[in-house]
């Protein structure tokens, strides 16, 4: 599985898969937000699209990252259909979790963020519940009154990056904490006893205060990890081309190159409603 | 060629770098047609995930076959 490869990652402190422009951390491959790029192992990394294909780069172009990790993730997590599924975080891969929970026959699919215009792209663009987290005490317990125990599963698509206590973002600073772990907080109280959390939103670093018990006592499960992206690559490909899904609806940018600054900055400060952004070379 | 560059924390530049030449016999160069930004991309961005400056960032590219190595047997110059 390449996500764990033995082989790509020439950096031996960590033992972990090689990665496009990801630093020395993981390879220090140059990364595809270029004009050329090299790839290793051309033999097996490449997806290549048939000549018969007319579809345009913006439907292929997520089977890159987006559509197999949250492909993944519905799957890793265990989903089965009838489940009731709450996916945490509204950006690109947290939008797909939620359709593809859809498609694999979610009885309920629950959507949770505190950006308003990324909770009604969920609700437009995969007719999910949605509830803003800003605007509860504490969402985990609330949805778990709403599920009437709890989700059977929940997706963690936010990661490390969720919104930080005072404490968090202190520690943070001085290099104690990894970053947030508000997302678990959530999903620990938001699932149902013996059922999953997934998490897929990255974790990088150790973290202080981490609810081991809380998880425990409930019986809970907890998955995480990176998706192997290329193994899904040939199936997304398969459902994009019959139509079962439209990876465009999560498209809110698509700029030249040269304007990658201002790009990175709009998308980081979440700023013009952004979602994702494409690059043109 | 041009190519997406992290000069330090928030600081992104497009600029002119060594165009990238194959190295191991199964390589492949590919003409970048279309890639995204990532929200991990942003640890990069941030400062969180150190790197050094003029590294090129960007996981998500899909584009058409340059040059392949003399082991590569999957693709060939031009395929997408």
């Amino acid at each position: 599985m390449e996500s764990q490869c033995d082989n790509s990652n020439p950096n031996k402190e960590i033992d972990s898969g090689g990665y496009f422009g990801f630093t020395e951390r993981y390879g220090n491959y140059p990364g595809g937000q270029a004009e050329f790029m090299r790839v290793p192992y051309g033999n097996f990394m490449p997806f290549v699209i048939p000549e018969s294909c007319e579809l345009e780069d913006e439907a292929l172009l997520f089977m890159s990252d987006v559509l197999p990790t949250a492909y993944w993730s519905v799957e890793n997590s265990g989903m089965k259909p009838g489940d009731t599924v709450t996916v945490l975080g509204c950006g690109p891969v947290g939008l797909m979790a939620q359709k593809f929970a859809w498609m694999k026959g979610a009885k309920r699919v629950i959507a949770i963020d505190n950006l308003p215009y990324r909770l009604n792209h969920a609700k437009k663009m995969n007719n999910v519940e949605i509830y803003n987290f800003d605007e509860y005490d504490d969402t985990g317990a609330y949805i778990k009154e709403i599920t009437e125990g709890g989700a059977d599963v929940v997706i963690d698509c936010v990661g490390m990056d969720g919104k930080k206590s005072a404490i968090e973002a202190i520690e943070q600073k001085l290099k104690l904490q990894g970053g947030t772990l508000s997302a678990i907080q959530i999903a620990l109280k938001a699932v149902r006893k013996f059922g999953t959390i997934q998490l897929t939103g990255v974790y990088g670093s150790m973290y202080n205060m981490f609810p081991l018990g809380n998880i425990f006592e409930r019986n809970v499960t907890l998955k995480m990890g990176q998706a192997p992206v290329i193994h899904y690559m040939p199936m997304l490909f398969d459902k994009i081309t019959k139509g079962e899904f439209d990876p465009t609806e999560i498209i809110t940018h698509k700029v030249p190159m040269d304007m990658a600054s201002d790009a990175y900055k709009v998308f980081n400060d979440h700023a013009d409603d952004v979602i994702k952004v494409i690059l043109k070379p | 060629m041009k190519a997406v560059t992290i000069q330090g924390a928030k600081d992104i530049q497009v600029k002119q770098v060594v165009d990238p030449t194959l190295e191991q016999k199964d390589d492949i160069i590919v003409r970048i047609t279309s890639t995204a930004i990532c929200g991990s991309d942003l640890h990069i961005y941030q400062g969180a995930l150190p790197s050094h400056p003029d590294y090129v960032i960007g996981h998500e590219p899909m584009g058409i076959v340059e040059e392949v190595g003399p082991e590569v047997t999957k693709v060939k110059k031009e395929t997408e």
